[in-house]
C-alpha cells in the first residue's frame, strides 16, 4: 500500500516536472480560449439586457426566423469604427434573410464613461443604428460566449446553434477592398440552408473592457 | 503614459548649449564671408548691400537652427508581413529568448503595459529581445513613432502589414486577435507562453526569468 502511494507520488512529481512548464504556459494562455464552439447553443438566451430604446430584451426575442447575429461592439474601438460602415449593410442583409441582429456592449469597465447608456444612445443615433444595442451588464454575456474583442461576431441558426464566429470580413479599413466577406457569406448560406464553408475566423480588435 | 527619454534629457541643456554656440558661430562666419561676396553680387544686381546681407544672414542662420540640432529622429517601425516577422523571431534562435508584443497606440492596456516591456528589455538586454509589433493603421504611423520615441525605444520595431486572419493564426491558434497580445519564445525558438489582454506587470518579468532561467540552468546548453 505504502509502495503504491510512493509510486503514485513519484509518478505525479515526474509528470509535473515534464508537463509543468507546458501546463504553466497554457494556464497563462487560458484567456485566449473558451470561445463558444461551432454547434454550441447560445448561452444566456433568456437573460434580459437593457436596450438603448429603454426596453429590455434577450437573445430569444432578438432572434429572427432563420437565426440571430450577435455582434459584440462598443462606441470607441478603432476597429469597430472602421467596420461600422458595414453594420447597416449587414443589418439589411439580416433583415432580408430573416436573421435577427443585436449589438452588445460588454465594456463594463467603461460603463460610467465612454460606454455608458447615454453614450451608446448618442453613438447609435450618430451612426444610424436600426438594430437593438444593449448593455451587457457585468460582461456576463461576453463571458458566457467567450467573446474577447470588439467587434466579435457570432451567428446562430434558428435553434440558436452557433454556425459562424469571428470576423466581419478580411479588411477592417476598406469595404471596397474586402476579398473575403466571411459574415455575409455565412448569412447567405444560413438563409439558403447550405453549408457554411468558413465557419471560424479571427481579426484584430480591442479587448473587451471587463470590469475589475 | 509618457515614458522617460533619458538620453535626450541627459543631453538636455548640455546637449543643446554647445551646438547652439557652434551654430551661431558658424552662421556668423558664413554671413561674413557672404557679405564680402555679396558686395560683388549686389553691385551686379543693383540690390542694396544691406538688404542682400540681411537676406543672406537670415538664410545662413536658419540653416543652423538649434531646433534641428541634437534631436534624434523619430523611430520608424519596419513594415512586416507574417513571414517576415517569423523570420525576425527565428533570427534570435540560439542567441536570445524573445518576447513579441503586439500593440497599438489606441489600445489603453497596450499603452499601460508598454513601459514594463521597455524596462524588461533594458534589464535583460543580453539574454532577451523584445519585439514590438504595432497593429496601428498606416494613418496612425506618426502617432506610433512619437509614442515609441517617448517610451525610449531605441531598437528596431515593426508595423504589421498583413491581413489579420493568417497573421493571427501564424502567431498562435490560441490568439483570438484581441490586443494586447504577447508571445514568448525560449532561446531555442520554442513557444514558451502566450497571453492576450491586460495582465499584471509581474507576469512579464516572471516569464522572462523563466525562459532565461531555463537556459541558464542547463549550463547555457541547448
Amino acid at each position: 500500500m505504502k509502495n503504491r502511494f510512493v509510486a503514485a507520488a513519484c509518478a505525479a512529481i515526474l509528470a509535473l516536472g515534464v508537463c509543468g512548464p507546458a501546463v504553466w504556459a497554457k494556464k497563462k494562455s487560458d484567456r485566449a480560449g473558451g470561445e463558444l464552439a461551432i454547434g454550441q447553443t447560445a448561452p444566456r438566451a433568456e437573460a434580459k439586457m437593457p436596450d438603448i430604446s429603454g426596453k429590455t430584451l434577450n437573445l430569444q426575442q432578438a432572434k429572427g426566423k432563420k437565426g440571430l447575429l450577435v455582434v459584440f461592439s462598443c462606441n470607441t474601438c478603432p476597429f469597430v469604427l472602421a467596420w461600422e460602415d458595414r453594420y447597416q449593410t449587414i443589418a439589411e442583409q439580416c433583415r432580408r434573410s430573416g436573421v435577427g441582429m443585436i449589438l452588445v456592449n460588454s465594456n463594463e469597465a467603461q460603463r460610467e464613461g465612454a460606454d455608458s447608456m447615454e453614450e451608446m444612445r448618442a453613438h447609435a443615433k450618430e451612426k444610424g443604428y436600426t438594430v437593438p444595442y444593449v448593455v451587457d451588464t457585468r460582461s456576463e454575456l461576453a463571458d458566457a460566449f467567450g467573446a474577447t474583442r470588439t467587434p466579435h461576431v457570432f451567428l446562430f441558426d434558428s435553434k440558436l446553434k452557433l454556425v459562424y464566429r469571428g470576423a466581419i470580413d478580411d479588411n477592417s479599413r476598406s469595404a471596397a477592398e474586402v476579398k473575403e466577406p466571411y459574415l455575409s457569406n455565412a448569412i447567405d448560406a444560413l438563409a439558403a440552408g447550405t453549408a457554411i464553408s468558413v465557419s471560424s475566423t479571427k481579426s484584430i480588435g480591442c479587448t473587451i473592457k471587463r470590469g475589475g | 503614459m509618457e515614458g522617460k527619454t533619458p538620453k535626450l534629457k541627459q543631453r538636455g541643456r548640455q546637449g543643446y548649449t554647445r551646438p547652439r554656440r557652434r551654430v551661431f558661430r558658424e552662421a556668423a562666419v558664413r554671413a561674413s564671408a557672404l557679405f564680402i561676396l555679396e558686395s560683388e553680387i549686389g553691385r551686379g544686381t543693383g540690390l542694396k548691400r544691406g538688404t542682400l546681407f540681411v537676406v543672406v544672414a537670415a538664410f545662413a542662420i536658419s540653416c543652423g537652427s538649434p531646433e534641428n540640432v541634437g534631436r534624434p529622429p523619430l523611430p520608424s517601425p519596419t513594415r512586416v508581413d507574417t513571414l517576415q516577422l517569423k523570420a525576425v523571431i527565428e533570427s534570435y534562435r540560439d542567441k536570445k529568448a524573445v518576447m513579441v508584443n503586439v500593440w497599438a497606440t489606441w489600445c489603453v492596456p497596450c499603452v499601460k503595459e508598454f513601459p514594463y516591456l521597455v524596462e524588461l528589455q533594458k534589464k535583460y538586454s543580453d539574454q532577451l529581445h523584445v519585439i514590438f509589433v504595432s497593429a496601428d493603421f498606416p494613418e496612425q504611423d506618426t502617432a506610433a513613432r512619437v509614442f515609441l520615441f517617448r517610451q525610449g525605444v531605441e531598437w528596431e520595431t515593426y508595423l504589421k502589414d498583413a491581413p489579420d486572419e493568417p497573421f493571427i493564426r501564424a502567431m498562435s491558434e490560441e490568439w483570438s486577435g484581441a490586443l494586447p497580445a504577447t508571445f514568448v519564445y525560449d532561446r531555442e525558438g520554442r513557444p514558451a507562453g502566450f497571453w492576450e489582454g491586460a495582465v499584471d506587470s509581474g507576469v512579464f518579468d516572471e516569464y522572462a526569468r523563466k525562459v532565461i532561467g531555463d537556459f541558464n540552468q542547463r549550463g547555457g546548453k541547448t
